[in-house]
């Protein structure tokens, strides 16, 4: 296996086998608001996104999932009081909210799980689907 | 006796055949002697035909052609082996189908901005020695790039066909007054030549912006659909060494509109190898697609 392979695959697993790797019943839309720079508390959310956000989006591939950047504010006092908020809308129940700031990605993945209920999909490698198994066309 | 005359006659048949079996030495050669040599010198005799001795350049020539000459055959070997690749459909540990490699890309562009969510389709190919690139066009079903086109008409009719043709707005006067207000935003305009008295008032903010219609850059006509058609028209795509790569569509797309999109590229692409004018022409050896953020996985298309 050449080592491209190896690469793609090493990404494929981080999509589909990541701790996010979990099914949320019933949820209608997902969003996340945070600042776009790291500072006041912003880190944990950004992490979020880049790290679990693409799993939950591939185990929930109906669920639209946005994510807002708020841009830098001028001020400090702005800046204190930008928002880091994940906010989970069900067709079923109250919305789940949680306040991301000052906190890691994996603690944000932790309650995010207990407060929608969600079931962890157990898969042992990374699924590629069902595809025709058809001939490539030859040019000679 | 039959045996002794069966081995004389084979005998006689070898000696007429002098690769095989030459007989004995020719006398002549025997009895030539050379000519009586005191000092044997080193140089080449003079007017000889004895080749000469090799000095440094020649032997630095020498070795360079055989290793252009090495060179070569591995490449060629190279090619062979590749080609003998190409002839049989591989299925690697991460070929998908085109609905599952969609699902993981749409992941890993999670939470970009639309238009930054680029689906790339690649196709990598096997070229013969001396290869020229592969050039064509292509008219994709639903264009990946994210151009907004404002029509100007005050024809209702035209402006329906314009929206159904790819137009983002179209309208009269409650457009330019959208405009005015700086309400709506746009990439490309066109307008019909009654139209144009209704945008004397926008023309200080189209103008700037290089976004006024007008007849010398040909934005100014009837056929409004035929210009639709044209503007969003054919995309050239060309071959760089032994790959293309050819944007085919976005993440926000339906996993229909991705396939009838790669179906329409892969199928011009075919039609311009065909019409290739060089003789030896190149072979497919994988096909991926790929976005932006995403991995990469191989598809069969």
């Amino acid at each position: 296996m050449s080592s491209r392979i190896t690469r793609q695959i090493a990404h494929l697993k981080k999509i589909a086998l990541g701790k996010a790797a979990v099914e949320v019943p019933k949820m209608t839309s997902l969003s996340l608001e945070f600042k776009i720079r790291n500072s006041h508390g912003h880190m944990g959310a950004r992490k979020f996104w880049k790290e679990h956000l693409p799993s939950l989006q591939f185990h929930n591939p109906e669920v639209p999932m946005t994510v807002k950047l708020i841009p830098e504010p001028a001020s400090e006092k702005e800046a204190m009081r930008a928002p880091s908020v994940l906010r989970a809308e069900f067709s079923n129940r109250a919305p789940v909210v949680i306040d991301m700031k000052n906190r890691q990605s994996e603690e944000i993945l932790a309650e995010f799980i207990e407060a929608s209920q969600s079931k962890p999909v157990k898969l042992q490698t990374f699924p590629v689907g069902e595809f025709a198994k058809i001939k490539l066309n030859k040019i000679r | 006796m039959i045996i002794r005359r069966g081995l004389t006659s084979r005998l006689t048949a070898l000696a007429a055949r002098p690769m095989l079996y030459a007989g004995p030495a020719p006398a002549a050669a025997a009895t030539t002697t050379p000519a009586l040599v005191r000092f044997k010198s080193s140089k080449p005799a003079k007017g000889g035909n004895t080749a000469p001795v090799a000095g440094f350049v020649q032997r630095e020539a020498a070795a360079k052609k055989a290793d252009k000459d090495k060179r070569l055959r591995d490449q060629k070997r190279k090619i062979e082996l590749l080609r003998r690749q190409a002839r049989t459909t591989r299925i690697t540990p991460i070929t998908m189908g085109i609905e599952m490699a969609a699902r993981y890309l749409r992941a890993a562009e999670v939470g970009r901005p639309d238009g930054t969510n680029m689906i790339t389709l690649m196709v990598k190919q096997v070229n013969p020695l001396h290869f020229q690139a592969i050039r064509g066009s292509v008219r994709l079903p639903k264009a990946p790039s994210l151009e907004r086109v404002a029509v100007f008409t005050d024809n209702e009719e035209e402006a329906a066909a314009a929206l159904a043709n790819g137009a983002t707005y179209a309208g009269g006067a409650e457009l330019v007054d959208k405009v005015l207000k700086e309400e709506i935003t746009f990439e490309k305009s066109f307008a019909t030549p009654t139209a144009l008295p209704l945008l004397r008032g926008v023309q200080r903010i189209l103008g700037p912006k290089g976004l006024m219609p007008n007849e010398r850059r040909g934005t100014v006509g009837t056929d409004i659909v035929g210009f639709l058609r044209a503007s969003s028209g054919t995309m050239d795509f060309r071959t760089i060494e032994d790959m293309l790569q050819v944007n085919v569509a976005r993440t926000t797309f339906t996993d229909e509109e991705i396939k009838l999109n790669i179906k329409a590229l892969m199928d011009a692409y075919r039609l311009a190898v065909v019409n290739h004018e060089q003789r030896h022409k190149p072979l497919i050896l994988e096909v991926m697609l790929t976005s932006t953020h995403g991995p990469a996985v191989n598809i069969l298309a």
